[in-house]
């Protein structure tokens, strides 16, 4: 387990109180890069999330790296959680991700059905990228 | 003054029972209502009891079949006002307005006639006319509204800009606002255009009859009525019924069919090809009965008390926007908070239990008029109580302190 992962596994099991979990989503979103003006581009928009969400898959030195933004703030928590949690690895190590990660840290089961498809759909990229 | 007894309807529904100790709040009844009791005792009595095809067989429960469904089609035209020959079973408003837009509409616009509709239309009244003067050269126009979402139409507006048909809403599914579609339909008449008149956010709580709006077609789905879903009913007005082509071709609609030839049954089986959905269209004259038997007036008296008390709670709630017609009685409520993004604010009243609707609203072209990427939406019925517009109100409240 990355530093990142391990960092989240942590941090989730803290906490008791869908305050908690919302604050800690927010504060990722908060502390998140500024998504590269130049990169919030139609093609990089995920569509069929209700808030809009970018989010830009690169590779380098054989990494996968992944910058995003969203227009609504606990979406942008996820997607700075996405980012956490597979920037960095490499192409391998994302498409033998464990796909049951979320559901064991209690971030699916905690949040409503649409935001849990808004997450299917940014993995889906990251894993359709790493697949290339 | 209490006009229904809400604890009583309440344990008529059983989806508001089993969800009673978790608590849930379900505020997203402009989407879908949920069903009585008596309306699933008929989904299962039908298949338990009658299951059979209706027009075509002469046994015991295709008689029986045949029978119930037509008797349904009775409900439904006595509920509105109409006549049983007038009243098409689709399977929702969405099918309804297709069906006028693909057997009626498209076969008298010409290049250069206009459709009159308004940006407050749900996509479901906007897109098939879009979709005909693409395709036949025609023009949609725009019908203004003011400040309180009100439309009006003029009979300048109608000559200059060649209106062949129109369509619009009687009750917006975003802003509430109950629009005098009488008036306009005298208009219309007066100059001799068509008109549709989209009921669905209309049908369960209004009294309607469309012999007193003389309207030439009138729909809604069943499923925002306690009926359900895949079910929905297109009023024609029965000279225009007449010049409906069907699109669906098929089983039931013919009265006879050769190698050469084939000649087609009369309204309104004409235009109900294939099985039909005979359990849900019965199910959904029980839901009408349902109604009936609550009484619209009580239902709309209930309402107005609802609508108010929501309004008292939302006024509490700083930096809102509230995209309302002020004098609707409508319990429906979309809104912003300023600064918020719509959905964190649905997410967080998810993690509350409390059921509502962010997003478009399946209204993009009012979204664009109002310059928001979308908004909240609140949306109640008869078996939502004071204490819940509450526990909303406090919730909201919470949420929005904790996302500022």
């Amino acid at each position: 387990m990355h530093k990142g992962l391990k960092e989240i596994v942590d941090s989730f099991l803290l906490f008791d109180s869908w305050e908690e979990k919302y604050e800690y989503i927010i504060d990722l979103g908060r502390e998140l890069d500024p998504l590269n003006k130049g990169l919030r581009t139609d093609a990089n928009l995920i569509v069929g999330c209700q808030s809009k969400v970018w989010l830009y898959c690169e590779e380098k030195n054989n990494k996968c790296f992944f910058y995003g933004d969203s227009d609504a703030l606990i979406t942008k928590g996820l997607v700075a959680l996405i980012i956490k949690v597979f920037s960095g690895l490499d192409k391998d190590e994302i498409v033998n991700f464990d796909k049951a990660f979320f559901e064991k840290i209690g971030l699916r089961s905690k949040l409503s059905m649409t935001r849990s498809n808004g997450l299917n759909l940014m993995l889906q990229k990251i894993i359709n990228f790493a697949k290339k | 003054m209490k006009y229904l007894d809400s604890e009583k309807i309440r344990k008529e529904f059983p989806f508001i029972v089993k969800n009673k100790e978790s608590k849930l709040i379900y505020f997203d009844n402009a989407a879908t209502t949920h069903k009585p009791q008596a309306v699933l005792s008929s989904i299962a009595n039908y298949y338990t009891y009658t299951n059979s095809n209706t027009h075509r067989s002469s046994h015991v429960q295709g008689v029986s079949s045949t029978e119930k469904y037509e008797q349904a089609r009775q409900t439904i035209a006595d509920f509105i006002g109409a006549n049983t020959a007038e009243i098409i079973f689709t399977s929702g408003a969405t099918d309804s307005i297709n069906l006028v837009a693909n057997s009626y509409v498209q076969n008298i616009i010409n290049q250069g006639d206009g459709i009159l509709t308004t940006e407050i239309e749900h996509h479901s009244n906007f897109l098939p006319w879009q979709k005909i003067c693409k395709t036949k050269g025609g023009e949609l126009k725009m019908i203004s509204f003011d400040e309180n979402f009100k439309i009006r139409v003029s009979e300048d507006q109608l000559i200059k800009e060649r209106i062949k048909f129109i369509a619009i809403h009687h009750v917006s599914n975003v802003t509430a606002c109950i629009q005098d579609v009488k008036k306009i339909i005298k208009l219309a008449k007066k100059l001799d255009i068509p008109i549709l008149i989209d009921g669905s956010q209309a049908a369960s709580h209004l009294k309607i009859n469309v012999k007193d709006l003389d309207c030439d077609f009138y729909c809604f789905s069943g499923h925002k009525l306690f009926g359900p879903t895949g079910t929905g009913i297109l009023y024609a007005k029965d000279e225009k019924i007449r010049k409906f082509l069907p699109n669906k071709l098929g089983g039931g609609m013919v009265s006879h069919a050769s190698v050469k030839n084939s000649v087609w049954e009369r309204a309104p089986l004409l235009l109900e090809a294939g099985t039909p959905n005979i359990c849900g269209s019965i199910a959904l004259a029980d839901a009408v009965k349902y109604i009936l038997k609550l009484g619209l007036d009580n239902i709309y008296k209930h309402e107005n008390m609802l609508a108010a008390c929501t309004i008292d709670v939302l006024k509490r709630i700083p930096n809102i926007t509230l995209y309302r017609c002020s004098e609707s009685s409508i319990p429906i409520f979309s809104f912003n908070i300023n600064g918020i993004h719509h959905y964190d604010i649905a997410s967080l009243l998810a993690e509350n239990k409390i059921s509502v609707r962010s997003g478009h609203l399946c209204c993009q072209p009012l979204m664009q008029k109002l310059n928001i990427n979308g908004c909240l939406r609140a949306s109640l019925s008869i078996y939502n109580t004071v204490d819940e517009i509450e526990q909303f109100g406090k919730s909201l409240l919470k949420i929005v302190k904790f996302l500022t």
